[in-house]
């Protein structure tokens, strides 16, 4: 593996007297695919909320690039190239598809883009995901795989060296799945690391190179799919005794 | 400045209505046109001012009549104290403005929803409070104005004053026009429409937040200034006023809160039927206007004037 790029060393979150993570430790490669995956509840959205800032956890530190982020508010991790999209998309509504993706280039990827580049910048990324025919179309107005298309596209506006993709599939038709699997592997083809949270079998061991799986806070299995689907551990948590 | 045709048409259209104003001072005589119109403006200054927090940021909040009244106290104080010229008065009246909505945003701005706003509310009442106990300014009894006679080249005091607030509230609707579109002003509207996206997406919140709360409180200051030379009596009932807070929450509502110019068709519209009603019928209608406008708009059209407008524009356009 070369220079992790993501660092995570014992982190623990709590939520009053529910203990949500525990100790977890994980790096990522640059360049790396990881699939992260658990049954629900398990902690997934927790430890990527504790990576992308949107929370902060108690104990344990998080490194990115090799440079501690773990007291950075949300937006100066995504400045670092820390990209996140949600499980329930978050489009800004009252702006089109285009300007949905003018915020990030304007803020996240300031320092990396230049100002009269912007328009054509996003309309790149637009053309990658598949959405460049509905750039001026109203956000809000979008179907549900489109609205997923552009919470992957606003995150890819951001130009990141990590991208955290939370259930970006969820609900999908199977063809559907495969035109995500599709751009992400694109993505990853540039150079971008990708986390990636699912619970579609398929799609998350045929992407990952590596896959991790939480089980109540706790990180239980760390290693290729093929290990993973064999591991006893595994098939307890999922499935029980 | 002119990056397009519209922004040569903007500044072509604001000239032509100074210039429309100076005129007026200079021709018409009849002084209650002035008074008139001085209330839309200042309406107008509120209207926006609210507008950039309450519509561009989604912050909503009930605290404009407390800026507006530390605006016009702001003013006396300095006038009584120092005897300041106005444009000094407005400037003060501005920064102190601008520094407790920096404030007030850093304390609630953690808030949200209703709870940000009732924060508001009850900082209005405490600056009340504050006021009414304050002596120097005239307490609870108010306090009364001098203003000059004489003007240099106006008629009277009023025309001046009234000049002051044409100049004030067209600068005001520059500014917000401009931060409308600006990137400062895109990032206001990520924050409104879904503030954890925003801040993923690298979007500074707290920062941002606290810029439009600035603005926010030294607009309504800058409204709040010329207001004590315009009544010649100031006491805390009238300047802290709810209704005064009531229409500029009213007016960028029926106007449409998105686009800059939602606040200024509203203060445009609802001032001047506020006017008109006080004269033909009675300032007790005035209030009435307001809540039934008010209660149709939030009904029938959320999006204001500015919604209504751009909804049947993109029929037309299928």
């Amino acid at each position: 593996m070369s220079a992790p790029i993501l660092k995570v060393s014992g982190v623990s979150k709590r939520f009053g007297g529910f203990v949500a993570l525990e100790g977890i430790d994980l790096e990522l490669g640059a360049n790396e695919r990881l699939g992260l995956i658990g049954p629900n509840g398990s902690g997934k959205t927790t430890l990527i909320n504790c990576i992308s800032g949107a929370l902060s956890n108690e104990s344990g530190s998080i490194e990115f690039e090799g440079q501690d982020i773990t007291r950075l508010p949300p937006h100066q991790r995504a400045a670092r190239g820390l990209a996140r999209s949600f499980q329930i998309p978050k489009p800004f509504r009252s702006m089109t598809v285009l300007e949905n993706l003018r915020v990030p280039l304007e803020y996240a990827a300031r320092g990396r883009t230049e100002a009269r580049r912007i328009d054509a910048d996003a309309m790149e990324v637009l053309e990658l995901i598949g959405l460049k025919g509905r750039a001026n179309d109203s956000s809000a107005g979008l179907t549900q795989v489109d609205m997923r298309k552009l919470e992957l596209a606003r995150a890819l506006a951001a130009k990141p060296k990590l991208l955290v993709s939370d259930e970006a599939m969820a609900g999908l038709s199977s063809s559907e799945v495969d035109e995500i699997l599709e751009i992400l592997r694109a993505l990853n083809a540039r150079g971008v690391a990708v986390i990636m949270i699912e619970h579609i079998m398929r799609a998350v061991m045929g992407f990952s190179e590596r896959v991790v799986v939480l089980d109540a806070g706790r990180k239980i299995a760390d290693g290729t799919p093929e290990e993973i689907l064999h591991n006893p551990d595994v098939e307890r948590a999922y499935l029980g005794e | 400045m002119f990056r397009s045709r519209a922004d040569v048409v903007f500044w072509i259209v604001l000239a032509a209505v100074f210039a429309a104003g100076i005129v007026a001072t200079q021709t018409w005589s009849n002084e209650y046109y002035f008074t008139a119109i001085y209330a839309i403006l200042q309406a107008t200054i509120m209207a926006v001012a609210w507008n950039i927090l309450g519509g561009f940021t989604g912050y909503v909040n009930f605290g404009s009549a407390g800026f507006f009244a530390i605006g016009a106290y702001t003013a006396v104080a300095l006038d009584k104290w120092l005897g300041l010229p106005m444009p000094f008065l407005i400037l003060a009246s501005a920064t102190i403005c601008g520094l407790m909505g920096l404030g007030v945003g850093y304390l609630t701005l953690r808030l949200k929803g209703v709870y940000f706003a009732i924060a508001t509310l009850a900082m209005a009442i405490v600056l009340e409070t504050l006021i009414v106990n304050w002596s120097y300014v005239g307490g609870s009894k108010g306090v009364y104005i001098l203003t000059p006679e004489t003007v240099p080249f106006f008629k009277s005091y009023i025309h001046l004053l009234f000049v002051v607030m044409l100049g004030l509230a067209l600068a005001a609707i520059a500014v917000s026009r401009y931060l409308n579109a600006s990137r400062v002003g895109r990032g206001l509207a990520a924050i409104r429409d879904d503030e954890t996206a925003a801040e993923c997406t690298g979007v500074p919140t707290l920062r941002l937040k606290l810029i439009s709360t600035t603005l926010m409180g030294a607009m309504m200051g800058i409204a709040g200034a010329p207001y004590p030379f315009f009544v010649t009596f100031v006491d805390p009932a009238s300047a802290f006023n709810l209704f005064v807070a009531v229409n500029s929450i009213a007016m960028p509502m029926i106007g449409g809160t998105a686009h800059w110019i939602g606040p200024v068709i509203g203060a445009l519209l609802v001032g001047s039927l506020q006017e008109i009603m006080t004269v033909t019928i009675s300032s007790a209608v005035n209030v009435l206007i307001v809540g039934v406008m008010l209660v149709l708009f939030i009904t029938l059209a959320p999006q204001g004037i500015v919604g209504l407008v751009q909804k049947w524009h993109r029929r037309g356009k299928r």
